[in-house]
Parts: C-alpha cells; structure tokens; sequence
C-alpha cells in the first residue's frame, strides 16, 4: 500500500512514518505542504493520504478541496490540532473519511488508518 | 632446316624444384631462324605451363634479344607461379604494464648484486626512472589480481595456397597454436589472457602462470622487499629487520623472524620463531605456532601455540594460549580463555602479567552498554516530565503544544524500545560467557613469586615460587579459586597470591546490571495523552 504524507512538520511526518512502518507500510511519500502535495499526488498515486490542517502556502483544507475535485475515492485522513467539532464538520464535507485529532498515540493513529482503509474497501 | 623457318632446337625450357619458375634459353644461330612467340608458347604448352602463369612481356623481350644478336644465348624467366603464404604461429605478450614490472624486478636484482648486500643497509640505487629505490616497498615478485589482463593472445593463421607454374596448388602451412603453456591459473577472453585466481605471476618462455601460495626460497630483505600477497606465503629462509609479510592466507617462514611485521588473515607458523627486539609485531586472524617469541607486540584472534619461550612479549590471544612447555617471563599475555604455561615469571622477578577472561573487553562493552542505558533512561525522564506538564494542561493545549506532546510520546516508546534492544544484546552477551568456559590459568611446572595473574577483573600477586601443576580460575561468584597438584579442594587463595586492585569490579556484574534495568518497565504516571474518540468518529 502507498501512502502520501502531508504536514510541514518534518518530524511530525517522521512520527507518521515510523507508525506506518509498524503496520508494515513502508512505500510512502512525503509533502510539505499542499502545493507540494498536488504536485507530487499524481504520479505517486497513493492509497491513502493523511493530511495535516495547518500548513503554509497552501493548507490542508484547500488541498483536500482541490484533490476532491479530481479524484473521489481516494481515502483521506486529517491529522490536526484542530479539534472543534465546526472545524471536523468542515474538513468532513470536503472530502476527509476520517479525522485524528493531534496529541495522538502510535496506536490511535494506527487503529485510524486501518479503520479507514476497512471501510472504504467495504 | 629450311631459311625462314624457326629451329626450335634452339629452345631450352627448364622449369625449377619449386615450380615457380620456367626459363627459356634460346641458343645461339641464324637471325632468320629465331624461334617466333606462337614457337615459344606451343613449346610451353607442350610442357603444361599454365597459361596465366605465362608472361608475354617477357617472351617479346626475349626474341627481341635473339634476333638482335643471333651469335649470343639468351635466357628469360617466362613464367611464374605464386608462393604459399604460411600462417602466423600463435603469440603471447604480456601487457606493458607487466613488462615494466619484470623489467624492474630484473634491474633492481641487479641493482643489489652491484651496490649493495641484501642483508645489510639498503643498497643506494636508482630505478628505471632514476629515481632513489625504496627496496622495502619494491617487491621482487609481480603480484595479479583475479580478473586482471595478462596480456594479448593472438590466434595462429592459416596462411594463403600458393599456384606454381603448372597451376597446381601450392599448399600453405597452418600456423602453430601457443606455444606457451598454461593452465586453470588464466583464462582467454576474446584475445586476452585474464588471470583466473589471484597470485604470483610467472612468465617464462614456454608457460605462464599464476601460484597461489607464494614460496620464497631464501629470505625476505632488500632482495625480495615487502611481501603483500593474496595467498599463502611459505618463506624457507628469514625475515630480516624492518620487513613485512602480509598475506590473505597462512604464512610460514621456517628461519627466523627479526624485527619485521607478519600479518596473516589466517594462520601463522614461525618454524623457529620471532626476535621482535620490542618492535617486532603480529596480527594474526588465525592460530600462531611458534618456537619462541621474544620482544613481540601483536594481536592473535584465535589460539596461541609456542614451544618454547615468550620473552617480554606484549601479547593479546582471542582464545587460548595452549604452551604447556613454554616459560613466559617479561611483559603481558592476555588470552580470552584459558592460559596453560610450563613456567609463569622468573626468579628475578621480572614484571610479568597473565591475564585470563578479556577482563579490559568486557568492561569496555559493560561500561557502553551501561553508558547508552542511562543516556536513554535520562532522555526518557526528561520527557516523561515535559509529557506530565502538558498532559495536565490537555483540555488547554495550543497546536504547538499538542504536536509536542505527540512527539514527546514518540519519543518515550522510542527510548523504552531501545532500552529495551540493549537489554537483549547485555543478555545475549551473558549468555556467551556462560556457554564458554571459565577463565582458567594453568601452570604446569613452576610459578614464580612476584608474578601476577588476571582473571577477569581479579587481580592475584604470587607471594612465593609455587611448584605446578596449579590452576587458578573463578568460582561463580567471580572469586579466585587455585588447586594445587592432585587437590580436589581449593587451596586458601590469600596464602598464594594476594589480591591486587584491578580498579574494575566484576564485567559481568555490570552486563547483569544493564539487562535488569533495560527490560525494567517504563516508569508509571507519565500517561499518555487521551486517545478516546476523537469528534470525527463520534460524528
């Protein structure tokens, strides 16, 4: 399984990666932001994406907006501080299938994912 | 004979052995009689001389010549075949690379016959280039790696058939394959001769090549130089002072060993046995078999085998020294295992030093492995403090924070994790030394008062001479125990030896202590952030 990582973050994408590791994904790929992650989602053409709220030049609401219009069925998980429930209910309806709110656990993160990929594979 | 009419008796044709050439001679006579070119080709077809072999030029010539001057014999080749062409032999050369260096082996032999003499200084000498050569470093033998090019190969020819003069073939003869022999040592790929195994190229005129085991026939010095070989290296005679022997293989040298270097990634026998004179060094990856060793440094991994004498050597075995007929005396032998000695010290009570259980090895590792532990727990701890701060502010947390506290997590299992990898390898480590026998000296005829014995982190000064056999090794508690001859129980140690502080307690005291604390369970309170539902999954 592919897996595109979205978070300015560097460590934070550190942490996602060594999370994925653990449930034996390891083909990932990494974006700084969502600019960057439009330009790189084509080719990679991931399974699953996770993508953080906050982000320069171009945030992860607007990314997930954007990628939506062009490709429907890719799974999305946001991984964000952001914890309103207005906020969730926004990322919700432009396209996200599941929202992990950060501080979270290797486990919780994991126990998403797999929830996630369940789902839209039913 | 009618005028006007051609004597052909005049005509002479010979044609040679080889039939190549036909001459015609015409013999002196009439002007009006001279044989006409149609005489001169019937008589030449008469005699199945080929056509194409027949020159016309010179038939012309020749009658022009007869009738000019009729009272003289004229001769004229008028026709000729063509000679075989044999094939080439097949040929052999070396690269030029190769050449140079049998041509600098050959002249720096020279060079020592004139200025110098192999055993003494090293002889004042310029090389081809004119520079000064360093007969150290020049090695008298061209050493190939497997894969490198030989040389050229060139395959023999078939030649061209020749025609002789009555059309017949000539036929050429096919040129000879190599001349030079060789064997499973090269191979030859499309023109090239490839060495095939590494070693010691020979190239002489009739074969070439390659031996895997290096024999010296005298001994290694100005003469022979350094010797660095991929193989086995036998030298007949000695290594001189100052030289070095490296091979991948075994060495023996069967004359003595001077202050030289031998470093061997497999075993090493010295015949008669090494005069370091304190410079003298060993790094063998295998076993040493000597006579004596005195004034040696080095280093053997595995067992360590003299029959004689180890005289204020400094020496380091990775197993065992098993020289039951052997007085070391003089400098320090350390062996992981075991030490078994025929005298230990002398009666002038020379510093000397046996010591059993790679004590200094073990304490390094002990020492890492305890340093990484705390290092891991004191990151842990530090965290653990930063993850309660937040954690009791969870409901107030800004972004930032709340990425912070996701990576101080991280970070905490990270450390639990690797805690815990290091309390593995300590046990795996302790697991080692339990399969492996206890450090154990052995002293079979006489152990002298002054000497000093090591096992492991215990330190033992002989009081008095001791007449052997005596063992001394560790009780499981990692105390000092020594039986005498023929004792089933151990003497009083403090009678014996007395105790002499190593300043190092018990490595494996301290591998014991790191697999405990690694596989310690993380400390409780530092909970981790709330991972109930998020709002999403309750939406």
């Amino acid at each position: 399984m592919k897996v595109m990582l979205i978070d300015d973050s560097k460590t934070m994408r550190n942490i996602q990666r060594s999370v994925l590791k653990q449930i034996g994904i390891e083909q990932v790929e990494e974006a700084c932001d969502g600019q960057d992650a439009l330009s790189k989602v084509g080719a990679f053409s991931p399974d699953l994406i996770l993508v953080d709220w906050n982000m320069p030049n171009m945030d992860g609401l607007t990314f997930i907006k954007t990628f939506r219009k062009q490709d429907r069925t890719t799974p999305l998980i946001m991984v964000t501080t952001e914890a309103e429930k207005s906020r969730v209910i926004e990322a919700i309806k432009a396209g996200v299938n599941n929202y992990v709110v950060k501080p979270f656990t290797p486990d919780l993160l994991s126990q998403r994912i797999n929830e996630t990929m369940s789902k839209c594979a039913a | 004979m009618a005028d006007g009419s051609a004597d052909t008796s005049r005509l002479i044709v010979a044609v040679d052995k080889a039939g190549l050439s036909c001459t015609i001679t015409i013999l002196p006579g009439l002007p009006a009689q001279t044989p006409t070119e149609m005489e001169i080709r019937a008589l030449l077809e008469e005699q199945r001389i080929a056509a194409a072999a027949i020159d016309e030029d010179a038939i012309a010539g020749l009658i022009g010549r007869a009738r000019s001057d009729p009272d003289s014999e004229h001769a004229e080749r008028v026709a000729s075949g063509t000679p075989a062409e044999d094939g080439a032999h097949a040929g052999f050369r070396l690269c030029p690379e190769l050449e140079n260096r049998f041509a600098e082996i050959e002249h720096r032999r020279t060079a020592i016959l004139e200025h110098g003499e192999p055993n003494g200084d090293a002889p004042a000498a310029t090389g081809l280039d004119g520079e000064p050569i360093d007969f150290h470093d020049l090695s008298a033998f061209v050493i190939v790696r497997a894969g490198e090019t030989l040389g050229t190969v060139t395959e023999p020819t078939s030649g061209a058939d020749g025609v002789d003069v009555r059309g017949e073939t000539i036929p050429a003869k096919r040129g000879r394959s190599l001349g030079v022999k060789t064997d499973y040592t090269t191979r030859i790929d499309r023109g090239r001769m490839i060495a095939a195994v590494p070693g010691r190229l020979v190239h002489a005129i009739d074969r070439v090549t390659i031996e895997t085991t290096l024999t010296v026939s005298d001994d290694i010095d100005f003469a022979t130089g350094n010797i660095d070989f991929p193989g086995s290296v036998l030298v007949h005679g000695a290594v001189k002072d100052g030289f070095r022997v490296r091979a991948t293989g075994d060495v023996q040298v069967e004359g003595l060993v001077e202050a030289a270097t031998i470093d061997s990634d497999a075993d090493v026998s010295l015949t008669r046995g090494m005069a370091g004179r304190d410079v003298g060094e060993l790094r063998v990856e295998g076993d040493l078999h000597a006579g004596y060793l005195d004034g040696v440094r080095g280093r053997i991994e595995r067992d360590c085998i003299v029959a004689n004498e180890i005289k204020a050597c400094d020496l380091r075995v990775g197993r065992r020294v098993e020289s039951p007929g052997c007085a070391f005396y003089g400098g320090a032998l350390h062996a992981g295992l075991r030490i078994e000695l025929g005298t230990l010290g002398s009666a002038g009570g020379v510093e000397t030093l046996a010591a059993v259980g790679a004590g200094e090895e073990i304490d390094d590792l002990a020492s890492k492995l305890e340093d990484l532990v705390a290092t891991i727990f004191l990151q842990r701890d530090r965290a653990s403090s930063e993850l309660a701060a937040l954690n009791a502010a969870i409901k107030k947390l800004n972004a930032s924070q709340a990425e912070r506290l996701t990576e101080l997590q991280f970070e905490q299992i990270r450390a639990d994790e690797l805690a815990a990898k290091l309390g593995e390898a300590a046990a795996d480590l302790l697991g080692v030394f339990d399969r492996n026998a206890r450090p154990t000296l052995v002293v079979r005829r006489k152990l002298h008062g002054g000497a000093r014995i090591r096992l492991r982190h215990v330190g033992l000064v002989i009081r008095e001479t001791i007449t052997g056999p005596v063992t001394f090794d560790l009780d499981e508690g990692g105390s000092p125990r020594c039986y005498l001859e023929g004792a089933t129980e151990p003497s009083p140690i403090g009678q014996l030896a007395k105790l002499e502080d190593t300043g190092r307690g018990d490595p494996l005291e301290l591998l014991r202590a790191c697999a405990v604390h690694a596989v310690a369970p993380a400390a409780g309170g530092d909970t981790l952030c709330d991972d109930s539902a998020p709002p999403a999954a309750a939406a």
